[in-house]
């Protein structure tokens, strides 16, 4: 039996017929095949980001932008991860587009869940904890980001899920990985971390028909700066605080007060760009719960209602700048970033953490030095 | 009414400052006004179209921006009830919590223990009897609406109450008063946004005074806006609709086998082209507005619609009202209200009684008052668009005439509503046309009555009424005044004075009118 062909195009994805390949690619081993030039036209943009420069050797896509910080992003990217065919994909996983998250999402309307969807979140946040404690058990001086989202890739599979991410608005890569200045929506490429690093996973998963979303900051070796640890623990801290206040009745405003709270008394900043959001059915839906101080996000708690809490911490300021792949965005002065996010539930007293550590989780706190 | 005080100006500030609101001190200040409470005055010479405001719809209180927005999508709340259970919540279970509070706190229910509420509310009501707010507007009558609100607001409460662990309202929900007060807070300052807020309480823009003829400002926001998540334009659910229908689409065609399908390799004459062409790329500038990231669409505006020189107060219009209908929605009235009006419709009523004046008044309400209107709308071109207007709302009245064709004395048939003197002393036109008919003898009378529905064929004998008062007319009228007319009662508030005083010199006004044409 011929194998199935789909269209490499992120924005196309179809079941396709058509032999016509990419000659850069194929000079270079990997097979692309567009259903017609049209496709290969519509989708050049994100597919050339896997064509190796002249030299063959990782290089810097955008030598013209001015980056802010030390990162740079290191391409080629690898092709677009295989996902076998008995798991089910969410419905952005062909073209890129999350239709019944836009359609269904209303801003006012904050799902709450039954005991029997609870449960299949519970089981797709307990997956989520597994697959991100196996990639940072991974972490090290030298392994590069791309490194890292295979195993995620791989382990996500392997539990019959899809890396949620995965071609979400045509991302292209199955977790984001945000090291140093880069707040979050890092693209997992050839860049290899160092000692010294900080590099948050932000791993989320489908499973069943829902939706589990995590992230973690881990420290790249031993020798850390004190300024690092501050802001890592920071961060780390913020959620902490947040989650202790998450029970029925709570104004989602608050949390933000809460966070920037934390943040200021250790001479931390808050983004204001991402927010945290609802989960479950969707990958991202209502509520949206802004980190920082006197928001005035509508919405109260109520219990069944699943959604995430992830402030991201500056180490200077708040403000953001979004690089030239429409997804990284880092520190507007360059300075470090870690961001810390639990899946949660409103219980009928308070709050479960649903992507909970467990004792052998990697990574963890660190003392703070003077 | 409900007037923001001075102590609280700063919080309102601060809270338009925190939204990156647009409200330069340099052009405007905020002071106490001739014309009661706080007014918005010009800090220099202003010129027409200036923006004095801009905030985003953001920082305007909706009962989809409060903090039980969800509670009441829950609930199918929508509308006014929405945004006041929205309001009791905001200001009395989360307060300081809030950051909302700054700005929802200078909104007051009461002054110095006392609630402001409606007219219907007061423990002097009954000295308002008889006058035009009782007669034409019912204001003193209960208001279902606001008593079932109530009820649902209680029963929410306790819902919420167990099921959120919200604790219950009682400050503002322990008596109907009170609810009603917040209520009547509301209804004094709200603005209608858009079909996604719907009607909402904006900072400073609630400050600005009315003025009952010339208005400098006017209050803009765009109303057409996405319902489900309130953006302008594209939204991503206009987006996901449109992708939708496309995909459908698709699967049509689909279902035929793959048509086109490449083979070989993608010629690098191609990859060249698209090499060439990414360098063009630009993107497209979004439109900057006065509120740092925030689009122009996503904001609400005062813009002034004339000049003001400096030093001068910038008045808005809340609408044409009626002293009667300010102090019910608004609680305040104004002296020498253009607008104002003292209505005859009962005592006209008690008159129709008449067997021989009753033929006349049947025949005028179901023929001859739809058809002056018509004639009125052919022949009065200058105020043609006025006339279209009153027209369409009129035929919606006919319609539900027809229903309630029996409780005549439970709800004004529009016809009689408009049986009102006006502020120069005169009877509106169809008050006119109608005394007219009245006063007609047999002859004329008969004339009438052979009028056919089509007004254009009979020609223009319905505007035989369109006439100065005649004689026998400005009797009947005369009278109808005469026995209007009531001693002024010293009732206890200030704003329902003016009212009274108002209607009186109207009927007087009439009196004079009247007599120096007999």
């Amino acid at each position: 039996m011929a194998e199935v062909v789909y269209c490499a195009g992120l924005q196309c994805g179809k079941r396709t017929d058509s032999t016509l390949k990419c000659p850069i690619c194929l000079k270079n081993g990997i097979t692309s095949v567009f259903c017609d030039d049209t496709c290969y036209k519509e989708n050049y943009k994100s597919h050339k980001a896997l064509h190796p420069n002249e030299k063959n050797e990782p290089y810097d896509p955008f030598p013209k932008f001015k980056y802010t910080g030390g990162m740079r992003a290191s391409y080629p990217l690898t092709p677009k991860r295989y996902i076998p065919e008995d798991i089910e994909k969410p419905d952005w996983s062909a073209n890129g587009m999350p239709i019944s998250e836009q359609r269904n999402d209303r801003l006012n309307k904050i799902p709450t869940y039954t005991k029997e969807e609870i449960k299949k979140i519970r089981k797709a946040c307990m997956m989520g904890r597994e697959i991100i404690d196996v990639a940072a058990a991974a972490i090290r001086p030298g392994i590069t980001t791309d490194e890292l989202d295979e195993i995620v890739h791989r382990e996500t599979i392997e539990r019959k899920a899809y890396p949620s991410p995965l071609n979400y608005y045509n991302y292209p890569k199955s977790v984001c990985i945000s090291v140093n200045e880069v707040i979050c929506h890092g693209i997992p490429d050839k860049t290899v971390l160092k000692e010294g690093d900080i590099v948050n996973l932000d791993v989320s998963l489908y499973y069943m028909g829902f939706h589990a979303d995590l992230n973690e900051t881990y420290y790249v070796g031993e020798n850390i700066s004190k300024e690092a640890i501050n802001t890592v623990e920071t961060a780390r801290e913020c959620l902490k605080n947040a989650i202790k206040h998450c029970k029925p009745g709570t104004p989602f405003q608050e949390l933000g007060d809460i966070i920037e709270k934390h943040a200021t008394e250790n001479k931390c900043s808050v983004v204001k760009s991402y927010c945290g959001h609802g989960v479950g059915r969707f990958f991202h839906c209502a509520p949206s719960i802004p980190h920082y101080a006197r928001n005035r996000t509508p919405g109260v708690m109520r219990p069944g209602m699943v959604f995430t809490v992830e402030p991201m911490i500056n180490e200077g300021v708040w403000r953001d700048a979004t690089w030239p792949d429409d997804w990284t965005s880092v520190t507007q002065d360059g300075k470090l970033s870690a961001q810390f996010e639990h899946t949660l539930l409103v219980t009928d007293n308070g709050v479960e953490i649903l992507t909970a550590r467990n004792k052998k989780s990697p990574g963890g706190p660190r003392q703070r030095t003077k | 009414m409900a007037s923001t005080i001075s102590e609280d100006l700063p919080g309102v500030l601060g809270f338009v400052e925190d939204c990156k609101g647009f409200f330069p001190g340099s052009k405007c200040l905020v002071k106490r006004s001739p014309v009661g409470g706080l007014g918005v005055f010009a800090q220099c010479d202003l010129n027409e179209g200036e923006t004095l405001l801009q905030l985003p719809k953001s920082a305007v209180f909706s009962a989809s921006n409060s903090s039980i927005s969800n509670l009441l999508v829950d609930s199918e709340l929508d509308g006014m009830l929405a945004l006041t259970i929205a309001f009791v919540y905001e200001t009395t279970v989360f307060q300081e919590r809030s950051h909302w509070w700054p700005y929802l706190k200078s909104v007051k229910i009461e002054e110095a223990g006392s609630l402001y509420l409606p007219p219907n509310y007061w423990p002097d009501r009954d000295m308002l009897k008889g006058f035009t707010l009782d007669t034409l507007y019912q204001g003193l009558d209960p208001e279902p609406d606001i008593q079932q609100g109530f009820q649902i607001a209680l029963e929410l409460a306790h819902r919420w109450n167990k099921e959120v662990g919200i604790p219950i309202p009682w400050k503002y929900l322990d008596n109907l008063e009170k609810f009603v007060a917040c209520a009547y807070a509301i209804s004094s300052r709200v603005f209608e946004i858009d079909n996604y807020h719907e009607s909402g309480l904006v900072p400073i823009a609630d400050l600005f005074n009315h003025h009952v003829s010339t208005p400098d400002v006017r209050f803009v926001s765009l109303y057409d806006v996405c319902s489900e998540c309130g953006e302008p334009g594209m939204c991503r659910h206009l987006v996901a609709e449109a992708l939708e229908e496309e995909q459908e689409q698709e699967q049509e065609r689909e279902k035929k086998p793959p048509s086109k399908s490449g083979d070989g390799l993608i010629d690098m004459q191609l990859i060249k082209e698209l090499e060439s062409q990414e360098e063009e790329e630009v993107t497209n500038p979004k439109e900057k507005g006065l509120v740092e990231g925030v689009q122009p669409d996503d904001c609400v505006d005062i813009v002034l619609t004339q000049s003001v020189p400096k030093g001068q107060e910038i008045f808005n219009s809340y609408g044409d009202y009626s002293n009667a209908l300010l102090l019910a929605r608004y609680g305040f009235c104004v002296e020498n209200n253009p607008w104002d009006v003292a209505y005859l419709g009962r005592d006209l009523l008690k008159l129709l009684k008449d067997k021989r004046l009753a033929l006349r008044a049947r025949w005028w309400k179901h023929l001859g008052y739809p058809l002056y209107n018509k004639w009125c709308a052919l022949n009065k071109e200058q105020d043609e668009q006025e006339e279209e207007d009153k027209e369409e709302e009129e035929e919606d009245h006919d319609e539900e005439e027809e229903d309630d064709e029996n409780d005549e004395e439970d709800d004004e048939p529009y016809w009689l509503t408009v049986m009102c003197i006006d502020c120069n002393g005169e009877p509106s036109s169809p008050m006119r046309a109608l005394l007219n008919l009245l006063a007609f003898n047999d002859r004329d009378w008969n004339k009438l009555r052979s009028i056919e529905q089509d007004v254009e064929s009979t020609g223009d004998k319905i505007g035989l009424l369109d006439k100065p008062l005649s004689k026998g007319a400005r009797k009947i009228l005369l009278n109808l005044v005469h026995k209007r007319k009531r001693p002024v009662p010293q009732i206890n508030n200030a704003a329902a004075r003016i009212m009274l005083e108002s209607e009186r010199k109207i009927l007087e006004k009439a009196e004079h009118y009247l007599n120096s044409n007999l």
